[in-house]
């Protein structure tokens, strides 16, 4: 990562306790986490192009209150083709949602309940595989 | 005089009515009215714990006292369905120790199930063996919603006594209850299931065979089952297919010619596991089998014979049925290759 340059993840999750947990955990190692609610909201962030060219990662949780998360990650990889590694967070944990996930363009798909020194690792580790 | 008395006893009961009526609304008045203020409390209360438990699980060498019962516990309960892992396990740890574990010791012979069932949950939340003795205690509860929390402690501690309890428990119930025993312990871990094969080898109830077969059935567990061979011989159909199914999933040596063996049992439930097992062997001899079972009259043989000829490379087999040898066994090929 270049020196003075801030790198942003964006989280949408509608657990706001997993987004202030997540803001608190990437804060640490230097990143900027973007957190947002909805999937109306997610949708909303990625019309903009430049705000999306600044994200280093994306964390989307399966299930929102408004859209499904899948549904998201569908129209951001048509929009982007995999420009921005996403990073799946769900509680459905079973083979097929798993399939389904990494079918739609997720680089990888973590279920909950998550340990977040696994967490960190993955994202630092797609984020460095984005670099290179 | 007479009405007059009348009048004045109905006037009388009639103002009873009233105020009973008028005391009852302002009970029900005054009852929402701290709920709702006591829900809102609760709802705070649990948004600051969280927060708390979130900052100690970045700094657990500073990990504040949070006080609070039922809050505290339903905060860390949120929380683990979330997080895992060794940071919020120290966070756990301590927190239970310090405000909830003297109350659940003290809420484990608690005339009110609720207390008991706050007992049971702060043990399955951090489950020690040393609380293993009022874990077993609480199995014995008479309330589901006491026995079956403390449960899912008593196996992630590996209790012998708490597995063997919790198979009686599940051979015994039905419904709901049975599968939710069952889903506990599809949970263990592998070694766990040692304790299963123990009792299953010293046990003479039926219900309970059934039932620790049940769960092999649903879980690989790499290990031999030695009474198995008991089981198929058993006159009760209910319990060799539940034996077929274990069988299965953990083949054991000569499980192919067991299978073969039930190719002409008289209950179809039984014949179809047997074709459905047969799938784990592609030898020509099973497959031979499978072409004969594809011709039985049921249509859960045929339908599970055809799939495992599929699984097993048979597919052109199976193309070239024809209806006008029997339409039956064509149709269950055509089904099989085309939808599943």
């Amino acid at each position: 990562m270049d020196e003075g340059v801030k790198k942003k993840i964006l989280v949408v999750d509608d657990d706001e306790a997993i987004i202030s947990l997540l803001v608190r955990t990437f804060q640490v190692k230097g990143y900027e986490v973007i957190g947002l609610k909805t999937g109306a909201e997610a949708r909303a962030f990625i019309q903009d192009e430049a705000k999306v060219g600044e994200l280093a990662l994306f964390i989307l949780d399966r299930l929102l209150p408004d859209v499904q998360g899948l549904q998201i990650l569908k129209e951001f990889q048509a929009k982007y083709q995999k420009k921005v590694p996403v990073l799946l967070l769900s509680s459905l944990a079973s083979e097929k949602d798993v399939l389904a996930g990494l079918q739609e363009g997720a680089v990888d798909y973590v279920t909950k309940p998550f340990s977040i020194p696994v967490l960190i690792q993955k994202a630092m580790s797609l984020i460095g595989k984005n670099h290179g | 005089m007479g009405s007059l008395r009348t009048l004045f006893i109905l006037i009388t009961f009639l103002s009873l009515e009233i105020l009973i009526l008028i005391y009852l609304f302002l009970m029900v008045f005054l009852h929402n009215f701290f709920a709702y203020f006591k829900d809102r409390y609760s709802v705070n209360k649990r948004k600051w714990l969280e927060s708390k438990i979130m900052e100690s699980i970045q700094n657990p060498q500073n990990i504040p006292y949070l006080s609070g019962t039922y809050d505290l516990l339903v905060s860390l309960e949120n929380f683990s369905r979330k997080v895992q892992g060794e940071e919020f396990d120290v966070v756990k740890k301590h927190v239970i120790s310090q405000s909830l574990l003297s109350k659940a010791y003290r809420y484990v012979d608690s005339p009110f199930w609720k207390k008991r069932n706050f007992a049971a949950r702060v043990f399955s939340l951090f489950p020690r063996k040393e609380e293993e003795p009022l874990m077993l205690k609480l199995m014995d509860d008479k309330k589901f919603l006491v026995k079956s929390v403390v449960g899912i402690a008593l196996v992630k501690i590996k209790s012998r006594e708490g597995v063997k309890k919790l198979i009686d428990l599940m051979s015994r119930s039905t419904g709901y209850a049975y599968y939710f025993y069952k889903d506990i312990l599809l949970q263990g871990e592998l070694d766990m299931y040692d304790i299963l094969l123990e009792e299953g080898m010293h046990s003479e109830d039926e219900k309970i065979f059934k039932a620790i077969l049940s769960i092999f059935a649903n879980k690989t567990i790499i290990k031999p089952i030695p009474f198995l061979e008991k089981t198929l011989q058993s006159r009760d159909h209910l319990l060799i297919k539940e034996g077929l199914n274990a069988l299965v999933r953990n083949p054991q040596q000569g499980s192919a010619r067991v299978f073969m063996t039930f190719k002409t049992h008289p209950d179809e439930e039984i014949r179809a596991v047997a074709a459905k097992g047969l799938a784990l062997y592609p030898t020509d001899e099973a497959k031979n089998t499978l072409k004969e079972m594809i011709q039985d009259s049921r249509w859960k043989v045929r339908f599970q014979s055809a799939l495992s000829l599929k699984y097993t490379g048979e597919v052109e087999f199976l193309k070239r049925l024809k209806p006008e040898d029997n339409q039956a066994v064509f149709d269950t090929a055509q089904y099989v290759l085309e939808f599943v």
